[in-house]
């Protein structure tokens, strides 16, 4: 367009649209046209790594919202939420007992953003722990763990464990009262196990009473080692679900 | 719409036969409006599904008579049936495909077995239609032959919207209400009541009537290994994707729900308010021993309890003939209430010292 000649007319609009859509570049991101086609629906959804794990074509009956309420959907988009803003929040925490209040409040107060990010990380915790276990109920109700489903039911039980243990793990980050005698409760119930309760106990804090080796413990679990262990399953999880025939629906 | 598509091969499309349980019986041809019977042969617009007759399609140019698509009728020479899959439509839909399509005449050969699940079912209607094995091959023709939708975007759209939602409602709540921060963590100072997060409430709420290795321990234990095993205890999938598996599902789960709501809530107050375990002990003053207590009114006294009413959930349901999908139901369904109520009341109910008060005289928590 640079080339262009003293007397020739400015590209409209059209065409410049054309130019963008159907050049070299564009085609070679996105091979396919406009998905309004049956072809190029069914390709734009098997040739997109993020697609592919949909099929192609689902049964009408599957998708209705009052069958699954889109509760699966809703908690792994609720994960991806908490892992951006974790991430986010990451950048300005250090988890040390010295450290880690005062960080949280420069969050709330001097961090651009902070105190939204801390927000929507928070409700959003107690939202998956909500969603996943209702998905847990609709996946029960409609009979969705029968065979061939069976091992997709244990992992999601599995899934709903990951959930709260990366719930409660978060809990004691933001290092104050409410955080360190919740986790004080609920480690105290753990340590209430017949026999190995006492080293089940150490286990959980590093120590004999909550300090800087439970928290660094807790932080390591909540960002790195349960988020992967998460992810794992979940690959498992909607692997099997196409896998075991799809969204359940009536034979 | 026409740009997108000019220059595209037309589709193939395949006969079907329609019979009395075909979806488009009885429902009219574009082309002619008149309706498309048992017995025609039918075609179906490959962008809109819409039925119409095979003749008229390909008298009219091999066009929808709604949204002009074109498309082309498969010839598939060689591929026809056998006389009995001919004379039984109703059994069979893939081999009957070809037959009034291709000019070639039939092989003497049915139709190979290993042609596809339908036809292999579908290969001995002379079998009467009996038995269990047809039945499914029935239904999963039935099943195969309901509408399959492109994921994008009769998926992939609501999955869209309700990620935007998400975000959207929890932005603005994010907004508007703030996270909690107390003062900074003071081991040496005990807030009255101290509370684990609201969904470990209900193991702390059974903490206060029974063991706790029992109550933090062994119940979630067995209740992570009975959710797990539930796949493996009901097997029998023919009722999988129907809500409640139907009416007598939905009545067990009323009945479930509400016995499980009145039997918690009454083993809360009378722990509170009698005693149970005071009760106990002053009634046989050797238990008031720490181990003997810990064993006998706190660990044996609650687990018998709950298996009476555990056992008792079932006689509630034994009128009905359960089937094993409906114990699934009555048991699920009181872990979930138990598990609902129990949280409530740990969360709204007790305040300072873990006593029970109504939510709206509760007093507030002394930090």
């Amino acid at each position: 367009m640079a080339s262009r000649t003293l007397g020739q007319r400015p590209p409209t609009g059209a065409q410049v649209w054309d130019w963008l859509r159907n050049g070299r570049v564009f085609k070679s991101i996105f091979r396919y046209s406009y998905p309004s086609d049956r072809r190029n629906r069914i390709m734009t959804v098997a040739k997109n790594v993020f697609l592919h794990l949909h099929p192609s074509q689902v049964p009408r009956g599957g998708i209705r919202v009052t069958y699954t309420w889109c509760l699966g959907g809703l908690s792994f988009m609720t994960f991806l939420m908490l892992t951006v803003t974790g991430v986010l929040l990451m950048f300005y925490y250090v988890p040390s007992v010295t450290r880690a209040y005062q960080d949280i409040q420069d969050l709330e107060t001097v961090v651009t953003f902070g105190m939204l990010m801390r927000n929507i990380h928070r409700w959003g915790a107690h939202m998956m722990v909500i969603t996943v276990f209702l998905h847990m109920c609709r996946v029960f109700y409609t009979g969705s763990y029968k065979p061939p489903r069976e091992f997709n039911w244990v992992v999601g039980v599995i899934l709903l464990v990951l959930t709260l243990l990366l719930s409660f793990t978060g809990y004691l980050l933001p290092w104050d009262q409410l955080s360190f005698w919740a986790v004080t409760v609920g480690t105290t119930i753990g340590g209430a196990a017949p026999i190995i309760g006492k080293q089940i106990n150490f286990l959980l804090l590093g120590d004999f009473e909550i300090g800087q080796n439970t928290l660094i413990r807790w932080y390591t679990l909540h960002v790195i080692a349960l988020p992967l262990i998460l992810s794992l399953f979940l690959a498992v999880h909607f692997w099997r679900v196409r896998q075991d025939g799809g969204i359940s629906q009536p034979m | 719409m026409s740009e997108i598509e000019a220059g595209v091969k037309p589709a193939l499309i395949s006969v079907r036969p329609t019979t009395a349980e075909s979806k488009w019986a009885g429902k009219e041809c574009p082309h002619c409006k008149k309706p498309i019977s048992a017995g025609e042969n039918a075609v179906l617009c490959p962008k809109c599904y819409t039925p119409h007759h095979k003749d008229c399609w390909t008298t009219h140019g091999n066009v929808c008579g709604l949204d002009q698509t074109p498309a082309n009728i498969m010839e598939r020479a060689g591929r026809a049936t056998s006389p009995a899959a001919d004379a039984a439509p109703a059994a069979t839909l893939a081999p009957v495909k070809a037959v009034a399509q291709s000019p070639v005449a039939p092989k003497p050969a049915p139709v190979k077995p290993a042609a596809s699940p339908v036809g292999a079912a579908a290969a001995p209607p002379a079998a009467a239609g009996g038995g269990a094995a047809s039945a499914r091959a029935m239904r999963s023709a039935a099943r195969r032959a309901q509408a399959q939708l492109t994921t994008w975007p009769h998926l992939l759209m609501p999955e869209f919207l309700s990620a935007v939602l998400l975000m959207i409602g929890l932005t603005v709540m994010a907004w508007f209400v703030n996270a909690p921060l107390e003062e900074h963590s003071n081991p040496n100072h005990t807030p009255n009541p101290s509370k684990a997060p609201w969904y470990f409430l209900n193991l702390q709420e059974l903490l206060l009537h029974m063991h706790p290795g029992l109550a933090g321990v062994v119940i979630p234990t067995v209740i992570i290994v009975l959710l797990m095993a539930i796949p493996y205890l009901d097997i029998n999938s023919d009722d999988t994707g129907v809500w409640f598996s139907g009416a007598q599902g939905k009545k067990v789960f009323w009945i479930s729900a509400t016995y499980t709501f009145f039997w918690a809530w009454a083993l809360i107050l009378a722990d509170e308010f009698i005693g149970v375990r005071a009760v106990i002990e002053n009634a046989i003053p050797v238990l008031k021993i720490s181990w003997l207590s810990e064993i006998v009114t706190q660990t044996m006294v609650p687990t018998a309890i709950m298996w009476v009413v555990a056992v008792g959930l079932y006689v509630a349901i034994a009128h009905l003939k359960p089937t094993v999908r409906d114990v699934m139901i009555a048991y699920f369904t009181a872990f979930v209430i138990a598990w609902i109520l129990l949280a409530l009341v740990g969360s709204a109910f007790r305040g300072p010292a873990m006593v029970l008060y109504l939510p709206w005289n509760m007093p507030a928590r002394i930090a």
